[in-house]
């Protein structure tokens, strides 16, 4: 196990080294302030907005979930989540969209629309799956009640 | 005080799902979807930049095809995961003191380079995709020294946190007969239950407590199914623009498999280039020139030699590709012709741009399957295209393929 954490250790050190080494002889060094800029900001706008807006739902939801049905809290969790990601990967072509293409072959969809058709079909399936636990579990204490 | 303020942040974080075993199930996936990125990537990059005496695989035709697409469907599929694995380690910030010593400050330091670099990584390659560049830098060298970056800042945080990711690597070891996760000991990683504090912040802190938490198991299900179906849904709308079977649910990605003249995506057109006038001039010759001999051959002259049939793709390094029919003069015959076989060749364009001139590797120019073509899908090709003759050869980058071709010479 030690030998094998050296080596790692190393060898990342190494692979760092080529990453510098790529930086200098590719990059101008007056474009380097701009990428760390970016990567400076990428950490806060996760670690400082994202996360704690995350928290904050999080803990919002929760409440909810404990006054009705936590299983029915984890679809929608869930349906956030998938919603969550198809908006991240959406925004480029949306963005890029309203700024214009460069040719008809590129940014052949109706990127904002489709997203809020993909939002659409997200909710009617995680407000079906709800209702489907929902009357499950009534049926079950229903059940037990009889 | 900023020690307990900390404690209490550290609180209201709990979750039964933020445990070192989830850390090791979502970080060994992101470590291989880190992995797969870089080798793909590389092999991309040393396809457009060979190293001296490098030689490349012209088969199977559609390799490029293959690592391409999966360099950026892996990408795409990361970007949830990655939020993913950030989400549960993310108590650990607000470790205090935040860091112990030396070695730890620089454990700190690798975990923030890590985190930043994959970011920009994956956002940049993103939006690349969609062909927007809203960032002060050069995209493919930029993106290329933090793929570097990417994996060395990997195998140092592997190898800090190794003892922890064996410790949690086997199901069997981490849950107990029921399937909950069993507690984390002393010296077995990070994400323990907060430890009982004392006056206003233990006050607070039994508050905190008191919120309501889901049952274990449905809070670890959720991160896991959330994350697994946010990354398939997330390959599934956009993966369709180079994967046939996925292609009726593509609504999300850049291209479309058929869309664009002659049933093929265009990455730069004739109008864009400012070829148009030059493509359509009768006066155009093709010029091979050998190291003895050179010959200028009219489009009537191409067609009047053997004509070679191919199905290949364009497969681009943006991720999309699409499989054609391609009907031209084989290269190893213009080379026959100037006697010139076995040579590696500077393929010329008279479009002016980045890609203007490429070289044709001797592997590809012996290929009987590369070709300067002239038909495409059965037409004649489109001028954006390539009209009146393109490079298209095996299992190489469509920026490679060079449209609208003035000249091949002899290196």
């Amino acid at each position: 196990m030690r030998a094998a954490r050296i080596a790692l250790v190393v060898l990342g050190g190494l692979l760092l080294v080529v990453a510098a080494v790529a930086l200098v002889a590719g990059v101008p060094a007056r474009q380097w302030a701009g990428i760390l800029l970016w990567l400076a900001s990428a950490v806060v706008l996760h670690d400082a907005v994202f996360a704690p807006l995350v928290l904050v739902g999080t803990r919002i939801l929760r409440r909810f979930g404990a006054r009705t049905s936590w299983a029915g809290l984890a679809v929608v969790q869930v349906a956030l989540v998938v919603g969550a990601a198809l908006t991240l990967v959406a925004f480029p072509g949306i963005r890029a969209q309203a700024l214009g293409a460069r040719n008809p072959s590129v940014l052949v969809f109706p990127y904002a629309l489709h997203l809020a058709l993909l939002w659409g079909g997200i909710a009617v399936v995680t407000a079906a799956a709800v209702l489907l636990l929902g009357a499950r579990r009534r049926r079950a204490d229903g059940g037990r009640g009889a | 005080m900023i020690g307990s303020t900390l404690s209490l942040v550290r609180t209201a974080l709990a979750s039964p799902a933020r445990h070192p075993r989830t850390a090791v199930v979502l970080g060994r996936l992101l470590g291989l979807g880190f992995l797969i990125c870089f080798g793909t990537g590389l092999f991309s990059h040393l396809l457009q930049d060979p190293l001296p005496g490098m030689a490349f695989l012209t088969r199977p035709v559609w390799l490029y095809r293959l690592t391409q697409g999966a360099h950026v469907i892996v990408g795409t599929a990361l970007i949830p995961l990655l939020l993913a694995k950030l989400w549960t380690v993310y108590p650990l910030l607000f470790a205090w003191p935040p860091v112990r010593s030396v070695a730890g400050l620089l454990e700190r330091a690798m975990i923030a380079l890590l985190v930043a670099a994959a970011f920009v990584e994956l956002a940049t390659g993103l939006a690349n995709t969609f062909q927007w560049y809203p960032w002060p830098f050069r995209f493919r060298e930029t993106h290329f020294a933090l793929a570097w970056a990417i994996v060395g800042a990997l195998a140092i945080h592997i190898g800090v946190k190794l003892p922890v990711i064996v410790r949690w690597w086997r199901r069997s070891g981490s849950t107990d007969a029921d399937g909950a996760l069993l507690p984390v000991a002393d010296g077995e990683g990070d994400l323990r239950p907060e430890p009982r504090a004392k006056g206003v912040t233990g006050a607070i802190q039994r508050r905190l407590e008191r919120a309501p938490v889901p049952p274990a198991a449905v809070s670890r299900r959720t991160v896991l199914i959330g994350t697994g179906l946010a990354s398939a849904a997330v390959v599934a709308t956009t993966a369709g623009e180079t994967l046939p079977a996925l292609a009726p649910l593509n609504v999300l990605a850049p291209r479309a498999l058929r869309y664009g003249p002659q049933g093929l995506p265009v990455n730069r057109t004739a109008a864009e280039a400012r070829v148009q006038r030059t493509a359509l001039d009768p006066a155009w010759r093709l010029v091979v020139r050998g190291p003895e001999r050179s010959v200028a051959l009219s489009l009537d002259d191409l067609r009047a030699m053997p004509q070679t049939d191919a199905g290949l793709p364009i497969a681009c390094v943006e991720g999309w590709s699409t499989q054609a029919a391609w009907r031209g003069v084989a290269v190893r015959d213009l080379a026959d012709l100037v006697g010139a076989r076995d040579r590696e060749w500077l393929v010329r364009s008279f479009a002016a741009g980045a890609y203007s001139s490429t070289v044709l590797q001797r592997e590809f120019a012996e290929d009987p399957l590369t070709l300067i073509a002239l038909e495409l899908n059965g037409e004649v090709l489109h001028v954006d295209h390539g009209y009146p003759a393109r490079l298209i050869s095996p299992a190489r980058p469509g920026v490679l393929q060079t449209k609208w071709l003035r000249s091949l010479e002899v290196r």
